[in-house]
């Protein structure tokens, strides 16, 4: 296990991964998609790692698909690529799903467009206090509908409440998060709770959690 | 079309839900309005979205 496109490592049995391009806030790539997904299908195989938390670098949690190496390019492809890419993004939200151990997302700063769909994607959330989650698909000339949002971000925090923020692509505050049931708590420092949890959850789980 | 997606996948798995988001958003991104957002964003200026 020797990703390229993000920074993995393992403190007794839960692994952290890191998204680690924090001059950028720690955009996604296609390379890093695509290690994402392969990565969390891998964990299948991984019976020494009970639990993984999820964190970006330098104060941001992860800024979505880069600007310029992911949307422009988009701008200029076909529709069999363009599936290609969206089938993509969406693979890495079922891998996510579908690897055993339970994910945990460590959030702070900034946690926009397809960033807001990782921490969607984790079991638990936690958030420090200046967290700003945006599912700001519709800002940028698209539908809310990516990666799953529509039919996730409702059983989250209720269909009123994803409406307003798919349709708006505004940002959400931690507190709003906390109260809507997206994250689990508020804390500062965040990555410290999101660790606890993680150990208690790796050690000794029982047996509904193996 | 947020909307439409919301309602289709009131009642959608969530594997399926996913694919369904994958081809929406294709046709979704080869409309005008996110080439505009793009060079708003590297300009710098605030996109004016024309809807189609």
């Amino acid at each position: 296990m020797n990703p390229k496109h993000f920074v993995w490592h393992v403190e007794g049995k839960v692994g952290v991964i890191t998204l680690n391009r924090p001059e950028r806030k720690n955009p996604l790539t296609f390379d890093s998609y695509a290690e994402l997904r392969d990565f969390f299908r891998s964990l299948n195989q991984n019976r020494n790692i009970k639990a993984i938390v999820l964190r970006g670098e330098g104060g941001n949690f992860c800024s979505g698909g880069d600007v310029h190496e992911i949307i422009g390019p988009l701008t200029k492809m076909s529709m069999p690529q363009l599936l290609d890419f969206t089938r993509m993004t969406g693979d890495v939200v079922k891998a996510m799903r579908h690897c055993p151990q339970p994910l945990i997302a460590a959030v702070d700063g900034v946690c926009a467009g397809a960033g807001a769909i990782l921490a969607m994607a984790c079991d638990l959330r936690y958030a420090a206090p200046d967290a700003k989650a945006a599912f700001l698909f519709a800002r940028v000339g698209l539908a809310g509908c990516d990666m799953g949002a529509c039919a996730m971000l409702p059983r989250i925090i209720g269909q009123g409440r994803a409406a307003e923020l798919l349709y708006t692509g505004r940002s959400m505050s931690a507190e709003e998060g906390r109260a809507w049931g997206f994250y689990n708590a508020v804390v500062s420092p965040v990555l410290p709770a999101a660790m606890d949890a993680a150990q208690a959850l790796a050690t000794d789980p029982p047996p509904h959690m193996r | 079309m947020t909307k439409k997606m919301l309602h289709q996948e009131w009642n959608a798995g969530i594997d399926e839900a996913i694919e369904m988001e994958a081809q929406a958003q294709a046709i979704l991104m080869q409309n005008q309005d996110f080439r505009r957002a793009y060079e708003a964003f590297v300009a710098k200026r605030k996109p004016a979205f024309e809807g189609d």
